[in-house]
């Protein structure tokens, strides 16, 4: 039986409304939880249905072919193995430097802009974002490469981190039951350039990458809280 | 749904992830006109429910991969899809209180209904189960439910819009929603 709390962290799940610290966790539950994972299921169906309330409506017909010209032009699926680029990343974090002091609507449109360049078409960018008041002006970029499985993470505005404490990065894969870790952030590299990271297993989705403070040297999984998170 | 529709589209979402064109073409004959409705009712604006349609179907070409049939049926994933890309356009059009005046006149869909679709006729007895269940719902719970959907509004901005306490909107959402989870199942 789900009580009425669950039902209501579920609906808020489904309809967008969990922040996404709390949408993290939750997927987490989803993960492990049967019950839970058929009961959301049939509320997002039920969600869903409201599309289906009116006549569809065809578009266009021209629609479809300047679909698959950004579509082509943004790469093949993500799934796909492609070669790696080392000056790629450079242009990224130099293109990404330009964003950085924007606020945050513009450096989302700008990073999805980004992820459409052909130049970078193969590499994922990830704008993360504060969830917490205490680190409103605090932000990273992330950019991953899939193929080469490591990444680079740009932080910044971060402060340092308590005595006894860590930030730590996850990559969240939905093919995965909890969060990978891709490392501490060594403190000397706060706000100090890019640090490289890689997963401490593979990755097949980078959906989400989030941060966290953790105990000193990090954790296995996320126990302490999440700070930054962005896709 | 008929299970076999399902499979089908399931198996074209798998080979989209793999790069297949004319499997990404399947599925926008498919899924287009139940997700260009959705747009046009959300957007009120062609153009722009265009544009959602394009910013939904190549988000579904570049992240086939991230769709997990345990979690959702394939229509059901793309049209929460194409209902995020609706939403953060819609959410910038909220900041100009120009832009808010138009979103909240009453939506009407252009015409061109598309009855031809490969859908039909699972899509009408579905919209008949859909239309059903809402009447049923309470007005309030309909009302919450609808603008929670379309509008692309919080349910903070849900409950100063109708001028209800924030918990009474989550619970009259909450529970239309499990009702009309209830109807829909028994209507099947």
């Amino acid at each position: 039986m789900i009580d009425e709390t669950r039902q209501q962290i579920a609906t808020d799940y489904v309809l967008g409304e969990l922040p996404p610290a709390d949408a993290i966790a939750f997927e987490k539950e989803l993960s492990t939880d049967e019950e839970l994972r058929e009961f959301t299921r049939e509320l997002k169906e039920g969600f869903a249905s409201l599309a289906l309330e009116k006549p569809p409506v065809r578009p266009d017909p021209g629609l479809f072919s300047r679909i698959l010209t950004r579509a082509n032009a943004g790469g093949r699926p993500r799934s796909k193995i492609l070669s790696f680029l080392p000056w790629a990343l450079a242009a990224c974090f130099a293109l990404a430097a330009l964003i950085a002091g924007l606020d945050d609507f513009r450096r989302k449109q700008e990073v999805t802009e980004l992820n459409r360049r052909d130049v970078i078409a193969h590499l994922q960018i990830a704008s993360l974002r504060a969830q917490i008041n205490a680190y409103t002006n605090a932000s990273a970029i992330v950019v991953w490469n899939a193929a080469r499985q490591r990444g680079l993470i740009r932080l910044q505005d971060l402060p340092r981190p308590e005595a006894g404490r860590d930030y730590q990065l996850w990559i969240i894969d939905p093919t995965k039951k909890a969060p990978v870790s891709a490392g501490v952030v060594p403190p000397e590299k706060l706000n100090a350039g890019e640090v490289e990271f890689q997963p401490a297993h593979p990755i097949t989705t980078a959906a989400k990458f989030a941060l966290s403070i953790e105990k000193a040297g990090g954790s296995m999984e996320p126990q302490g809280q999440i700070i930054l998170v962005g896709d | 749904m008929e299970r076999d529709d399902q499979q089908y589209e399931i198996e074209l979402i798998q080979r989209i992830a793999n790069g297949d064109q004319a499997a990404f073409a399947a599925l926008y004959d498919r899924l287009s006109p139940i997700l260009y409705s959705m747009a046009l009712r959300m957007m009120n604006d062609a153009i722009e429910a265009e544009d959602v349609l394009q910013d939904g179907f190549v988000y579904i070409w570049q992240r086939a991969n991230t769709f997990d049939a345990s979690r959702g049926s394939p229509i059901s994933w793309a049209i929460m899809i194409v209902r995020h890309k609706a939403i953060d356009r819609l959410r910038v059009r909220l900041r100009g209180e120009r832009l808010r005046q138009r979103a909240s006149a009453s939506p009407e869909l252009a015409s061109d209904k598309d009855d031809q679709s490969a859908l039909e006729p699972f899509l009408r007895e579905r919209r008949a189960q859909v239309k059903s269940a809402l009447t049923q719902l309470p007005g309030e719970q309909r009302e919450a439910l609808q603008l929670a959907f379309f509008s692309g509004l919080t349910h903070q901005q849900i409950a100063a819009k109708i001028a209800t306490p924030l918990g009474t909107v989550k619970a009259r959402i909450r529970r239309g929603l499990l009702q009309l989870r209830q109807l829909l199942q028994s209507g099947r």
